[in-house]
């Protein structure tokens, strides 16, 4: 039997904190130093750049070989031993403190990779978030005698040596208490001399004896006797006594050398602790070290933190009196992200300004106590709290510009003063729409679209501004971006009437002739008790191309977080596809979490992409296990590969209508970027009465699947279409913002063969018309001559004034037949200035100017980001989620990315 | 020969801690490198949570430099680490105990944000099966001796107790282990 004893100790030796939170943790310990010695300083900072200085003149001499020696791959080390030990003695808030902490991060940059062989395989995806790469620098390094083709255990050990020499070397340089020895040692040489003249005094002293004993003048003795006349004057006074030997103590110097046995501790750092690791860094980022300074094409990738989540549970009062218990989760660390700065691969990105190189600045953080309702009445009513520490975000992540030499005075850039690089053709694809024409109400008086409920092209716009470029303008679809937001319309009350219309016309941002008027729709929301069951046949594409930290892992985790919604009536099924399709869980109730995360855990990316087979054996799965009165749903994850079964988009599209007829819809989830297929994965979802979401971060998971989980997997609608006919004597024209791809003509409306969207429960979908008055000077197109006769349709004499007539169709999920609502719209539904109207309307008003802009502007007049951004922020509302918040700074980025072009 | 090699290392920390203590970052940036992971096995065999461990571990870095002020380098750096470490650990502890629930949880979803091999899961789960069979001074005492290889006279040092009082604990630490695996044996038979 083995000891125990040994295997605890062997298993406690093993744990290591995750990169992430090594890396977050040595930040804050960094930022807890710089706090707190920031005040004090070095005592002697002169005296310490000095000597800093001749230890940068030592290292120089040192590095003279490597200087000589081509760059090879391990001087990445050698490097990075240089900058330390040229920047590390720049004194605190002093002459070069940039460099300081650049050399600070690039140490910590070294720290995080010599890790263990899990490290050293992160270290290929280099998933470290709060870490500062360091690309730009072209210093040679001092690592001398490290010969390339020494075996990479010796190189690694010699490497570990030379910055224990370094540190060593450092180390007394920069301590002030071994600084004063080398200070006194200078002095002590000058004290050689101050003794010497010290002698001469007693020479002097010498001379005036002499002169005492041959009565002859003393040359001076004034300093030998203080406060006598002076003794030639009078000529009496000639007694030795009087010429008192004056003792001049003789100054004795300790000399005092201290010779630290450095090549002690040397040795024993010279021991390595992780040797492996330290071979993967330098083939990881060979770059680093052989990169010049401007050339350096960077792209930042963003990184989810993972927000902490921590379940309660809460008791919940039923109107019988007995207590029912929901597990309800709340987070105490919100979701972060963090950036990395990556040397571009793919060409895209953006360029250091002269002069600049690229930094990430971590966010900051603070605690804050709230509560959670632990018990709650059946109404909602809150009985009992508890109070909980969360953190929150007070600044977020950002990535900066700084002067590589801090002595220039150079201010920080933000990272949209780089010059954006364009990437190679992106295989990301999208097709191309054409915005909506401004229509004569007196010629097309009718206006009819589908609804949508995707948020894709939010994300998809979001990822890329992020990265430095603004999207392509056919990946904007500004009805995406405008329903990408929860807004608080007032909801209906009951499901059988599933959603209600909220119509509100207000003045135009962008131009003060026209108006906008502003369709709002709220799903009704079910209880818990009226959510029917959900049997939901997960379809995960794991090809190849999903083998990516934001793809399959980020896939996972969004899986994990949709499974807390679901009850125990509610089913699971996995089906993967790649390769070949499988099965990898057959129904399982959702409750049975065990069984569903090992499922979790078996998947591998590996193979290509059977799109086809996969599809038809999840729809089976569906089929199997499918629930009369539930909602059946696939979900299909993939990057956008799904190339392998069908010859054409049409076919696929046709297959997924089929199915759709069969009562089992899909939704579509895209993961990662540059490859991802928009306009099939639109297609999918539409003609499955689905949603189509781009998941680039686990908060986007979150919001799509876990917080408005209802919304994306209870259909409360379904074929929703929106028809709007205006009144040529009231408005003159009209142009729809965005829906450009939901088109419907004008006879589907009532044909309930046609296909159009469904709304969730939950959901909020919004249109937005803008409308030129009858007589604006806004008014573009020219009357017809030859028209003149028919101009308006004898409508009722009374509702000449109104400026439209609004009308919704939709089926009930299960129902094949529509229900029509409808209601006009006029000057009742008017709010005279745009301040008085909602922070609802006003927020989905900047939003559509922005999708807009992105999409190339031409009818925004003169209106500007500045604008946009100030009316965003004043309708900003409660914002829970943060949402709006990260609107404004995506207008921000977007705003100086233009500025750029 | 490591007996040498062992005392230069201490004598490193003491100058490191000496220089940081002065405001030296890049020396308490050594110690950062030297000592992150140590804290962090002795706070997760404390604790026995590893985003709490992560936590203690950050926490303990973080309020060090304030410490390092009134450090006098009276005692080994590492001793003094691994009290400030223990002290961080038993705080943690007590207070996790007051919202275990919350725990839990925190246990489920760092378990869910890592995309790490089930092996590790596994080794974890027999560290903390293991860990959570021992009462708490004796937790402690083999966290110290085991995970960071502390001698007797060390830990004893660290926990304030006679070296003596350390050595019976370890004695029972073996008894418990070995019964746990023997009811272990029992159960698979």
């Amino acid at each position: 039997m083995t000891d125990e004893l040994d295997r605890l100790r062997e298993e406690l030796h093993a744990p290591e904190p995750r990169l992430i939170a090594r890396a977050k943790g040595m930040n804050a310990a960094m930022q807890a130093f710089e706090d707190e010695f920031s005040e004090s300083g070095t005592p002697d900072a002169s005296a310490t750049r000095q000597s800093a200085e001749k230890m940068t003149d030592v290292s120089a001499s040192a590095s003279g070989v490597a200087r000589k020696t081509k760059k090879s791959s391990t001087s990445y080390q050698g490097s990075d031993a240089h900058r330390r030990l040229s920047g590390q003695n720049a004194p605190r808030g002093g002459a070069r403190p940039r460099r300081r902490s650049m050399t600070s991060r690039v140490a910590k940059v070294g720290m995080m990779f010599s890790g263990t062989a899990v490290a050293a395989a992160l270290a290929a995806f280099v998933v470290v978030p709060n870490i500062k790469g360091d690309f730009g620098s072209k210093r040679q390094g001092i690592g001398a005698e490290i010969q390339s083709d020494a075996a990479p255990l010796e190189i690694a050990a010699r490497q570990e040596a030379d910055k224990s020499k370094v540190r060593a070397a450092l180390g007394d340089a920069s301590n002030p208490k071994l600084q004063v020895v080398p200070a006194e040692f200078e002095r002590l040489s000058e004290t050689v001399v101050v003794e010497g003249a010290s002698q001469d005094l007693q020479v002097v002293t010498a001379t005036y004896k002499n002169v005492t004993q041959t009565a002859a003048a003393a040359p001076n003795p004034a300093p030998a006797i203080p406060g006598q006349p002076n003794g030639r004057a009078n000529g009496l006074i000639d007694q030795p006594s009087s010429v008192r030997r004056v003792t001049v103590p003789g100054k004795t110097a300790k000399i005092t050398t201290r010779v630290i046995d450095r090549p002690a501790s040397v040795q024993r750092l010279a021991v390595p602790r992780k040797t492996a690791t330290v071979q993967t860094r330098a083939v990881q980022s060979p770059a680093d070290a052989t990169a010049p300074d401007q050339e350096t094409i960077y792209s930042v990738r963003r990184v989810a933190i993972p927000g902490k989540t921590a379940t309660i549970t809460k008791k919940v009062r039923q109107p019988d009196g007995s207590f029912k218990t929901v597990v309800q989760t709340f987070t105490p660390e919100e979701a972060s992200e963090s950036l990395q700065i990556v040397p571009s691969n793919s060409g895209a990105g953006v360029k250091a300004p002269k002069g600049y190189r690229l930094e990430v600045k971590p966010a900051t953080y603070e605690t804050y106590s709230d509560e959670v309702v632990v018990v709650e009445n059946f109404d909602g009513t809150p009985l009992e709290k508890r109070e909980v520490q969360r953190r929150r975000i007070v600044k977020p992540t950002v990535a900066i510009f700084v002067p590589i030499d801090a002595e220039a005075g150079l201010p920080d850039l933000p990272l949209s003063a780089g010059t954006p690089v364009q990437a190679k053709p992106s295989r990301d694809r999208f097709e191309a729409v054409e915005d909506y024409p401004t229509l004569r109400s007196a010629e097309e008086p009718v206006s009819t679209f589908s609804v949508d409920v995707d948020t894709a092209s939010y994300s998809f716009m979001r990822a890329s501004v992020n990265r430095g470029q603004l999207p392509n303008p056919a990946s904007v679809r500004v009805e995406e971006l405008i329903n990408y937001f929860p807004y608080q319309y007032e909801a209906p009350s009951d499901a059988q009437e599933p959603f209600k219309a909220n119509v509100t016309v207000t003045p135009t941002p962008w131009n003060a002739d026209t108006k906008l008027m502003h369709i709002g729709i709220k799903g009704y929301t079910p209880t818990a008790a009226e959510r029917p069951n959900s049997n939901i046949v997960l379809l995960i594409d794991t090809s190849g191309s999903m083998n990516n930290p934001n793809k399959l892992p980020l896939l996972i985790n969004s899986f994990k977080l949709l499974l807390d919604t679901l009850g125990e009536n509610d089913t699971v099924s996995i089906v993967t596809y790649a390769g070949s399709a499988g099965t990898v869980l057959e129904p399982t109730p959702a409750n049975e979490r065990s069984a569903i995360l090992a499922a979790f855990d078996r998947l591998r990316a590996g193979g290509s992409t059977a799109g086809a087979a996969g599809l038809e054996l999840a729809y089976n799965k569906a089929q199997e296990n499918f629930d009369e009165d539930g909602v059946n749903r696939v979900i299909l994850a993939t990057d956008g590969d799904f190339n392998v079964g069908f010859s054409s988009p049409d076919e696929m599209k046709t297959y997924v209508e089929k199915k759709r007829e069969s009562g089992v819809f899909l939704s579509v989830l895209g993961f990662g970027m540059g490859n991802y297929n928009d306009h099939l994965m639109q297609t999918l979802a539409q003609n499955g009465n689905g949603v189509a979401a781009y998941i680039d971060s686990l908060s986007e998971a979150r919001k799509v699947l876990a917080d408005e989980a209802g919304g994306a997997l209870i259909p409360i609608a379904k074929d929703v279409k929106i028809q709007v006919e205006f009144n040529p004597a009231q408005i003159s024209e009209y142009r729809l913002i965005g829906y450009e791809t939901r088109a419907l003509k004008r006879e589907d409306f009532n044909n309930d063969k046609v296909d159009a969207g469904e709304i969730g429960s939950g959901h909020t979908v919004t249109a937005i018309y803008e409308l030129t008055p009858k007589g604006s000077p806004a008014e573009s197109v020219d009357d017809l001559r030859y028209a003149e006769a028919e101009t308006i349709p004898a409508t009722a004499a009374d509702a000449s004034d109104e400026y439209a007539f609004v009308k919704i169709r939709y089926k009930l999920p299960n129902e094949d037949v529509s229900t029509l609502i409808s209601r006009p719209v006029g000057s009742l539904d008017e709010t005279e200035s745009l301040d008085s109207a909602s922070t609802e309307t006003r927020f989905a008003a900047s939003v559509a100017a922005f999708g807009q802009m992105l999409r190339g502007g031409t009818r925004l007049e003169s209106y500007n980001y500045d604008d946009l951004i100030a009316l965003a922020n004043g309708a900003k509302g409660d914002d829970e989620f943060g949402y709006r918040s990260e609107f404004i700074n995506l207008v921000r980025l977007a705003k100086s990315l233009d500025s750029q072009r | 020969m490591r007996l040498t090699a062992e005392k230069d290392g201490y004598e490193m920390d003491e100058t490191l801690a000496g220089q940081a203590a002065t405001g030296d970052a890049q020396a308490f940036r050594g110690l950062l490198e030297r000592h992150y992971d140590r804290v962090y096995r002795i706070a997760l065999g404390i604790v026995r949570n590893t985003a709490e461990a992560e936590d203690v571990t950050q926490e303990v870095w973080s309020v060090l430099p304030a410490k390092l002020r009134s450090w006098r380098g009276e005692s080994k750096f590492t001793t003094w680490l691994h009290t400030v470490t223990l002290n961080a650990s038993r705080d943690a502890l007590r207070r996790a105990a007051t919202r275990s629930r919350t725990a839990v949880g925190f246990a489920e979803v760092s378990e869910l944000s890592r995309g790490e091999a089930a092996d590790t899961e596994a080794r974890l789960h027999w560290l903390r099966t293991a860990l959570d069979s021992l009462s708490d001074v004796l937790r402690e005492t083999a966290v110290l001796v085991l995970a960071d290889d502390l001698t007797h006279a060390e830990a004893a040092k660290v926990l304030g107790v006679a070296e003596g009082t350390v050595a019976w604990r370890m004695s029972e630490v073996r008894t418990k282990l070995r019964a746990m695996a023997a009811l272990r044996q029992e159960a698979a038979e």
